[in-house]
């Protein structure tokens, strides 16, 4: 099925009364995209210029994030089937089902990161509202976010009974971000980030109080 | 491989009618050059390289199942005088 058909017309209101008619959808399930304004004809006879349309169906980001990683991956050589796992306002999460998720993976998530990315991006693009995009596969990021969170209790233990500061070792904002909202909820330490880019990492420290 | 840099590139810019990728086979190494229209350069590159780095990552791992190197760079348009 065509999600998407160009049209010309004498005007761009013409030309996306018939696009609608293909696609058979109403103009409020529709992206109109004016490619020409077409020019009128002198004295109704002579030149002009037809006028010509792009309409789309309007898809959610979720879906429009699902279809675009499916097609990365195909083209990447990869045998997958990726699925909508959760959809929310802000939020839509993307799992994939791979024959090797290692390779789709990547060394600590790389692979992963940099496909949530690009696909964030293009499935974002032109969209009102727009949506964070998180992608999964065999529900790595989900285990890691429960490391990462077990690193962050056993350190605020350790901090609490110290009295003294410890330094995490580097992480991804993803990481650094689970490690304060882990931290946030404890009464006796708190945390904040030092060093640049690859190299920032957590501090753990006891509150002042 | 080539199939792989031309959606995502497409995908990203502007103006996908003038985007050309093309492919060099060398000793070991495959080279995948971009060329776009100049105002798209940023669209494919990104703040600090973060979105042609990403390209780069998903790139290499679908050479790694083909046992190939394969770099990707973008190919600079000539500045007119």
């Amino acid at each position: 099925m065509s999600s998407s058909v160009r049209m010309k017309g004498r005007t761009t209101e013409e030309a996306t009364k018939s696009a609608l008619e293909v696609l058979k959808a109403g103009r409020d399930e529709v992206d109109v995209r004016v490619i020409s304004e077409g020019e009128q004809a002198v004295l109704g006879v002579f030149g002009g210029k037809d006028a010509e349309v792009e309409v789309k169906l309007k898809t959610s980001v979720a879906e429009e994030a699902k279809n675009v990683l499916q097609d990365i991956l195909d083209r990447a050589g990869h045998i997958s089937q990726v699925y909508v796992q959760d959809d929310t306002a802000e939020t839509a999460s993307l799992e994939i089902k791979a024959d090797d998720p290692a390779r789709v993976i990547g060394k600590d998530g790389a692979t992963l990161s940099a496909l949530q990315y690009l696909v964030s991006i293009i499935a974002n693009r032109g969209k009102e509202q727009k949506k964070r995009v998180e992608v999964d596969c065999g529900a790595y990021r989900k285990k890691q976010e429960k490391r990462v969170e077990k690193i962050a209790r056993e350190t605020a233990e350790e901090v609490e009974i110290s009295g003294k500061e410890i330094e995490l070792p580097p992480m991804s904002p993803r990481e650094r971000r689970i490690v304060h909202m882990t931290i946030k909820e404890m009464q006796k330490v708190s945390s904040y980030s030092v060093g640049d880019k690859e190299n920032r990492r957590v501090i753990v420290a006891p509150k002042k109080s | 491989m080539k199939e792989l840099v031309e959606y995502l590139v497409r995908a990203l810019v502007d103006k996908p009618e003038q985007a050309q990728i093309s492919q060099t086979d060398g000793d070991g190494i495959t080279i995948i050059g971009i060329k776009v229209a100049p105002e798209d350069t940023g669209k494919v590159i990104g703040k600090e390289g973060r979105i042609i780095n990403a390209i780069r990552t998903v790139v290499k791992s679908a050479g790694a199942k083909l046992q190939k190197r394969v770099t990707v760079e973008v190919l600079a348009e000539e500045k007119r005088g």
